[in-house]
C-alpha cells in the first residue's frame, strides 16, 4: 500500500489538471503515488507528502508512506548544502504510521 | 539557507471574508514577477539640540504596495478583477463568463462573499520565506500584447503583512492568449456599441484603468491601513497604428469618440464560442491624441494615438469579460 493523494479544489470543474510538487492529479480524483513519486516530491518539496497536505486546505493524504525517515534525510541532505526544518532523528521506522481513509 | 532564485519563488492568493483578515492561498498563481513590498513612513525627529542629525526614529503608518506582472490566463485573472473597483456579473455553468464594469465604490469592499468586489490575501514566497499580505486591492491595472502574448501588471495596495505559514503550491496548466488569440475591432461609441469587422492597423495595443487609490491609516493602536480608499477612474486606450487615411485624424480633430475592443480567444472564434477569453471593450473613447508623423526615409508613417474612457449615456465606460474555468462563489 502506498500513500494515495485526493484533491477537491470547490472552484474548478471536476477533472480539472493539477500539479502537486510534480504528481498530476485530475480535480475530485484521486492519485497512488509510488514510490518514486514520493521521492521526487521530498527532493523536490523538501517535505514529505503529508507535511505538504498540512500546506493545502483542498489537499488529502491516505495510506502508507513508502519513504522512511532515514531515506528522507537521506534525500534532503543529497538535495540540499545547508540544514531544513525537515530534518529529523534518523530511525529505520516508517515516517508515519498507516492511517485510515480519511484520517488526515 | 543559501542563496535563491526567483524562479523558486511563488505568489497564491485567497479572496478574503473580512477585509483585512489574512487568508491562506487558494490558488497558486504563475507570474513573471512581482514587487509586493511593506511599506512605512518612520519618524525622524528633527530636534533643535545642538545637532544637525535626528536624534531618533520612530515607526510610522504603514501600507502594502507594488506591482505584479503575469501573463493573463483566464484561470486566475478573474480573482484579481474581484479584489478591484468593479461591478461582477457572473453567467454560464462553466466555463463561467464574467462581467467587470468600473463602480464609484469609495473604498475597498468588505464583503464576505458573492459576485462582488472583495479584498484578497496574497501570498509571496522569496527563498522559502513566506510574506503573507492582507487586506489588497487592485489599485489599477495595465492590460498589454507583449511577444505576442496578453500581459497584465496589477497595482497592489493592501492594508498589512505578517510571517504566515508556508504553503503547499499547487500548479495548473497554463491558458495564455498567444499571437493569434487577438481581435481588435472599432465601432461607433455607444452603451453597448454593434461591432463589425476586425480592424488590422492596430500596431500594439495597452488598456489602463487607475483607480487613484490611496490607503488610508486611521488613529488606532494598529499601525497597518485602515483601508484603502478609491478616486477618479482614469481609464486609456493606447496603441499606434497605421496611417492609411484622415478618419482617426478627423475623429481626434472634431472630437469624435468610438469604441474599441479587444477580444483575446482560445477555443473558438467568437467569445461565446470559444472555450476561454478575455474581452476588454472601451464603449466610449475619446481621441486624447492621435499624431502622424514622417520619422524617417525608411520608417513606416504611423501614428501614435492615445484614448481616454469616458462615460456613454446609460451604460458602462469600460467593460471587461473574463471566460474562465474557476468559479468564484
Amino acid at each position: 500500500m502506498t500513500l494515495t493523494l485526493t484533491f477537491d479544489h470547490p472552484e474548478f470543474p471536476d477533472g480539472h489538471e493539477f500539479d502537486v510538487g510534480g504528481i498530476l492529479v485530475e480535480n475530485r480524483e484521486e492519485v497512488e503515488i509510488t514510490e518514486d513519486q514520493e521521492r521526487m516530491f521530498v527532493a523536490r518539496r523538501r517535505q514529505s507528502v503529508r507535511e505538504a497536505a498540512d500546506g493545502n486546505q483542498f489537499m488529502k493524504v491516505t495510506g502508507k508512506t513508502t519513504v522512511s525517515t532515514k531515506d528522507m534525510n537521506e534525500i534532503l541532505v543529497e538535495t540540499n548544502t545547508g540544514p531544513t526544518d525537515g530534518e529529523v532523528e534518523e530511525t529505520d521506522e516508517p515516517a508515519t504510521e498507516e492511517v485510515e481513509e480519511g484520517d488526515v | 539557507m543559501p542563496a535563491g532564485l526567483g524562479g523558486g519563488g511563488s505568489l497564491g492568493l485567497a479572496l478574503e471574508t473580512v477585509m483585512g483578515t489574512y487568508i491562506a492561498p487558494t490558488v497558486s498563481v504563475p507570474i513573471l514577477s512581482e514587487g509586493v513590498k511593506y511599506t512605512e513612513e518612520k519618524y525622524y525627529p528633527r530636534h533643535i539640540r545642538q545637532t544637525t542629525m535626528p536624534s531618533d526614529v520612530k515607526s510610522g503608518p504603514y501600507h502594502v504596495e507594488g506591482p505584479i506582472e503575469m501573463d493573463v490566463d483566464p484561470a486566475f485573472l478573474p480573482y484579481f478583477m474581484y479584489a478591484s473597483r468593479h461591478l461582477i456579473t457572473k453567467t454560464g455553468v462553466g466555463p463561467f463568463e464574467y462581467k467587470f464594469v468600473p463602480s464609484n465604490a469609495g473604498s475597498a469592499s468588505t464583503a464576505a462573499s458573492g459576485a462582488v468586489a472583495r479584498t484578497m490575501s496574497i501570498t509571496v514566497v522569496r527563498n522559502d520565506v513566506v510574506f503573507g499580505y492582507s487586506g489588497c486591492v487592485v489599485a489599477g491595472y495595465e492590460f498589454t500584447i507583449e511577444e505576442g502574448t496578453l500581459r497584465v501588471s496589477l497595482d497592489i495596495l493592501g492594508m498589512k503583512e505578517a510571517v504566515q505559514s508556508a504553503p503547499t503550491e499547487v500548479w495548473q496548466a497554463a491558458n495564455l492568449f498567444g499571437a493569434d488569440a487577438h481581435r481588435i475591432y472599432l465601432a461607433a461609441s455607444a452603451a453597448a456599441p454593434t461591432f463589425g469587422a476586425v480592424d488590422i492597423n492596430f500596431n500594439g495595443f495597452t488598456f489602463r484603468s487607475n483607480f487613484n487609490s490611496e490607503p488610508q491609516n486611521r488613529i488606532v493602536a494598529d499601525r497597518s491601513a485602515s483601508y484603502i480608499s478609491f478616486g477618479e477612474t482614469e481609464a486609456e486606450v493606447e496603441s499606434e497604428l497605421d496611417f492609411i487615411d484622415r478618419t482617426d485624424y478627423d475623429n481626434f480633430v472634431s472630437n469624435t469618440t468610438r469604441a474599441i475592443k479587444l477580444e483575446s480567444l482560445n477555443g473558438g472564434a467568437t467569445f461565446a464560442a470559444a472555450t476561454s477569453g478575455v474581452k476588454i471593450q472601451g464603449n466610449r473613447v475619446s481621441y486624447d491624441a492621435y499624431d502622424p508623423e514622417l520619422e524617417g526615409m525608411g520608417d513606416l508613417i504611423m501614428a501614435d494615438f492615445s484614448g481616454r474612457v469616458v462615460l456613454p449615456v446609460g451604460g458602462d465606460g469600460y467593460e471587461i469579460h473574463i471566460k474562465s474555468p474557476a468559479t468564484i462563489t
